[in-house]
């Protein structure tokens, strides 16, 4: 519940995305802050997927909402909202990685678990080796084939949804993914994965 | 060529491994640390000037954003009032007792406050 100017209380947390938007539009800050709120998970697990570590996820995570601010001043409710985030960080990500060098993790970044004596070292090492693996199987896939492999296989999204976010339909995410899937198998064997 | 049940058998396995990829939610702590990060970036883009300036200075030296802001604007409307002091017609016209040094006119040969003995000895 937030207090306005005109001393009206507001539960912003029961108002839909879209009059959000409009009342971020005529100025009100609050709205803007709640529909953040709402997608940050969504938001950070994507740029984790681009970013592959902690800290230039957030960094691309501010950059994707200052980007989005200026976005929703102009935002018209055409496309479905997550699959213009998932543009915005899609893009984003792409602008920055090809700017720098920040795809490689940092070995004792992908390796700070070794420091906790509670896990077991050689398993957890196997899934280390093989998450990285996978991560970079998974950036060679190109396009279409990429973001459903990265809605599908990370974050577990059911087909429709992905078609939502996508613009597609569920069918073609489906297919794409399968296809996602055969290349993965390929690459994966290069990198001495037996699937 | 790979065949659907071959698919299936790729997509299962693979799809066994993708607890590995889980990641928790972002904790409050961490969001709040973001939205400040965004709200400073907001104001400094909206404020490249003197003002951006000076919070950026209180900022770094108090944790608090909001005292940096009040302070910096105590700073910039007290500069705009001695700037405002400076320009009215009573401090425009130059005073023989003016303490401003921007003013004051320099003394001319021949005229009282001329030091001439001073000027003849250093020749």
């Amino acid at each position: 519940m937030e207090t306005t100017q005109n001393n009206t209380v507001v539960d912003y947390s029961v108002i839909e995305d879209k009059d959000l938007i409009k009342m971020y539009q005529k100025g009100d800050e609050k709205a803007v802050e709640e529909l953040f709120s709402r997608y940050k998970d969504y938001i950070y697990h994507i740029a984790y997927r681009f970013m592959r570590n902690y800290e230039d996820s957030m960094d691309l995570m501010q950059e994707v909402l200052i980007r989005m601010l200026r976005g929703l001043k102009n935002y018209e409710e055409r496309s479905y909202l997550k699959g213009w985030i998932y543009r915005i960080v899609s893009n984003t990500s792409i602008n920055i990685l090809k700017s720098s060098s920040k795809r490689e993790v940092p070995v004792e970044k992908a390796f700070d678990w070794i420091a906790d004596k509670r896990m077991d070292v050689e398993e957890k090492l196997e899934s280390t080796v093989l998450k990285e693996k996978i991560y970079m199987a998974a950036d060679r896939l190109k396009g279409k084939q990429r973001d459903i492999f990265v809605l599908r296989y990370y974050e577990n999204l059911p087909y429709n949804e992905i078609a939502n976010i996508l613009g597609t339909s569920a069918t073609s995410a489906k297919s794409n993914y399968f296809y996602a899937l055969k290349k993965m198998k390929k690459y994966l064997e290069e990198y001495g994965v037996e699937l | 060529m790979i065949n659907d049940s071959e698919i299936k058998r790729i997509k299962d396995e693979l799809e066994s491994k993708r607890e590995i990829f889980a990641l928790n939610s972002l904790a409050e702590s961490e969001w709040n640390f973001v939205l400040q990060k965004v709200r400073r970036r907001v104001l400094h883009e909206k404020e490249e000037t003197l003002g951006g300036k000076i919070i950026d200075f209180f900022s770094g030296i108090f944790s608090s954003y909001k005292l940096s802001l009040v302070l910096a604007t105590l700073i910039l409307l007290l500069s705009s009032f001695m700037i405002y002091k400076n320009l009215t017609p009573a401090n425009t016209q130059l005073q023989g007792q003016s303490n401003s040094k921007h003013f004051r006119s320099a003394p001319k040969p021949n005229m009282p406050g001329h030091n001439v003995s001073a000027v003849k000895k250093h020749i």
